[in-house]
């Protein structure tokens, strides 16, 4: 368990909210508007999401890639999703999101027995 | 417990009921024939007179409908925001619109308490979905410009009465021969004509323009994709890959063609139909889709199933096949689009739009032996062969960028996108650009404005198409990722050729008709 539930995410996703409300995105379902302060679009969209955060700093494989232009390795702490004015999305919020995802997307802690 | 099929009717057969029966069969027959009727699209300059006056009242009808209301879902504004505009408030009373008729509307807050949430559509691009929306969006125009005069008696803005626009289809252009028009077709260049569109480059091409564009019009370097190159290669891939994005066919035809060719209106996503000609230009992308199809078969194209999103108008059928989907409307999924004739359209192709032979391409790529050549082995990469050797005219003025990395060549290559040169723009505006890369040994300088070099070290070139410059970290639809040029092939021949471990180097080169991006990251991936 990664221990990371819907309100992480969401904290995480805010900032892109306003942004991705005018966004469509087709899916095996249907077409959805992606209301990322929703959680049963998250997780409808969960892969387009996953794919557009990740592409940016990572090979195929998941790991931060190689190196830029001067031969240095990518600095990994910035991503540029979401835009300004908020500032890039962290790394660390990147790797929050998989995992949650790989988690099974879970909305809530599970109950105290 | 009842077992057995519920509608299966267990009565005797009665001659009245037979004769219903068959009278329902020859009703239905007909019916189905009616709304079978397969249309032939055609070349623009093969159109007869009555055929491409059919064609403008049709459209002139859609600018009139919208002229008096933008938000008529029959009218071509809406039809031009189903490619470009995926969000806009709709006015519930159109008269008291305060947007300028064309724009597409991306402000956040409501502007009143009038206004409703609506998406007209976007277009699908730098995925698997490219190829199969265009023709969705395309199969809802055309039944509306067959819809806007079927008996010839509406008079348009223009004065025009008819002629019937009932058999009416999209004719294409076959931009890889030379435009019967100074830059475009005939058609599209009339003064009087609705094809005509002021935001949009006019003149004949520059020599300048002659020489760059050249590659991206090259009829072999099409053909090659249509005969050997499988779906991902020829369409793109699906949106949840994270490493893919564009097939060859879109970055490296497609998006100059939209960006340097027409320019202006067409530079864009985001404003790209406007342009009329756009229909003109994608009809025949979708003659090129169907040259693929009728090679290789439905079965390799990805995600089927996939609905492809726009708000249609409800007048217009959609096509057999069709379900909703959930969520906001939609044009119904990927894999009803394949057979054209259940669409209601073929091609009709004459010796000048066939495509070059299979023969034809592979003299294209032999070197001196015969043999296709293996890259850095002759003076000629089968990019510059097939294709032309760069983007950049160095005589144009200085590249917007050019940035250069260090490879080591590994002692083996994966399949395909296990070496790829990776372009991320950074914050700011989505800007389209083009894009050279060369792969050449550290003992060679490089130097753009020479022939030899881009000759021989050509890897890959195509272009960028963004948004525009209102729209940041991709703006409309789903997030950009990076512009990614899959130099694996040649890196394997390298491979093969006896240059493991040797040090070489990627250079690349960004250029294009300003703005173009001011910084973008280049970085080599070896998976």
């Amino acid at each position: 368990m990664a221990g990371i539930y819907w309100n992480d995410i969401k904290t995480i996703l805010q900032p892109g909210v306003t942004c991705m409300r005018q966004v469509t995105i087709g899916t095996e379902e249907g077409v959805f508007v992606a209301r990322l302060d929703d959680y049963e679009t998250v997780k409808r969209l969960h892969k387009v999401i996953r794919a557009a955060l990740n592409a940016w700093r990572r090979n195929a494989a998941g790991d931060a890639w190689l190196r830029d232009s001067n031969g240095r390795g990518i600095p990994t702490k910035a991503h540029p999703m979401p835009p300004p004015p908020r500032g890039p999305m962290a790394i660390e919020d990147v790797d929050a999101f998989i995992a949650w995802v790989d988690d099974g997307m879970p909305e809530e802690p599970p109950p105290i027995a | 417990m009842q077992i057995g099929h519920p509608l299966r009717c267990e009565r005797p057969i009665t001659t009245r009921a037979l004769v219903s029966t068959i009278l329902f069969v020859v009703i239905l027959l007909n019916f189905v024939g009616a709304e079978a009727a397969v249309l032939k699209r055609k070349n623009i300059d093969d159109l007869t007179v009555p055929e491409l006056e059919a064609y403008e009242h049709a459209i002139q009808i859609l600018m009139d409908r919208s002229a008096k209301d933008p938000y008529d879902k029959t009218g071509y504004t809406w039809q031009a925001w189903v490619h470009n505009c995926p969000f806009i408030w709709r006015p519930r009373n159109p008269t008291s619109s305060r947007f300028n008729g064309q724009n597409c509307d991306r402000i956040w807050r409501r502007p009143g308490p009038g206004y409703d949430e609506s998406h007209p559509g976007v277009c699908e691009h730098g995925k698997d979905l490219f190829l199969p929306w265009h023709r969705a969006q395309f199969y809802y125009f055309e039944k509306l410009l067959q819809s806007t005069d079927p008996d010839g008696t509406e008079t348009d803005s223009r004065g025009k009465t008819g002629p019937s626009t009932k058999e009416v289809t999209v004719p294409y252009w076959n931009w890889t021969t030379a435009p019967s028009g100074d830059r475009y077709p005939k058609a599209l260049e009339r003064a009087d004509s609705p094809l005509n569109h002021d935001r949009r480059i006019k003149g004949p091409l520059t020599l300048f323009e002659q020489i760059m564009l050249a590659q991206v019009t090259n009829p072999l370097a099409i053909a090659e994709k249509i005969y050997n190159a499988d779906w991902q290669r020829f369409g793109g891939y699906r949106q949840e890959d994270s490493v893919g994005g564009y097939g060859d066919f879109e970055d490296i035809h497609h998006n100059p063609m939209h960006a340097e060719y027409f320019g202006l209106d067409m530079r864009s996503p985001s404003t790209a139909a406007l342009d009329p000609g756009f229909f003109q230009f994608h009809a025949y992308i979708d003659l090129l889709y169907e040259f693929w199809l009728q090679e290789h078969g439905p079965n390799a194209v990805t995600s089927k199933t996939h609905f492809l999103r726009a708000d249609q108008p409800d007048s217009v059928a959609p096509p057999p096949g069709h379900v909703r989907g959930a969520g906001l409307p939609s044009m119904g999924q990927v894999e009803i689009y394949f057979d054209t004739a259940k669409l209601g359209y073929e091609y009709e192709v004459q010796p000048k739009d066939r495509l070059p032979t299979r023969n034809d391409v592979l003299r294209a790529l032999a070197g001196p032996a015969g043999t296709p050549v293996r890259f850095g082995e002759t003076g000629r990469s089968a990019f510059a062969r097939l294709t032309g050797n760069g983007l950049f005219n160095p005589a144009s003025g200085p590249a917007t960028m050019i940035d250069t990395v260090d490879v080591e060549i590994p002692n083996s290559v994966g399949g395909r996108n296990s070496i790829v040169v990776k372009l991320s723009r950074g914050h700011g505006p989505d800007l389209s650009y083009l894009a050279d890369v060369y792969l050449y040994p550290t003992s060679t300088t490089f130097d753009p404005a020479s022939k030899d070099i881009r000759d021989r070290y050509v890897v890959r070139s195509g272009g960028y198409w963004g948004r525009g410059g209102a729209m940041s970290h991709g703006g409309a639809g789903t997030p950009s990722k990076p512009y990614v040029a899959d130099i694996s092939s040649s890196v394997g021949d390298l491979i093969a050729t006896g240059h493991v471990g040797e040090e070489w180097q990627v250079t690349v080169v960004i250029s294009g008709h300003p703005p173009t991006p001011g910084f973008v990251t280049v970085s080599v991936e070896i998976n």
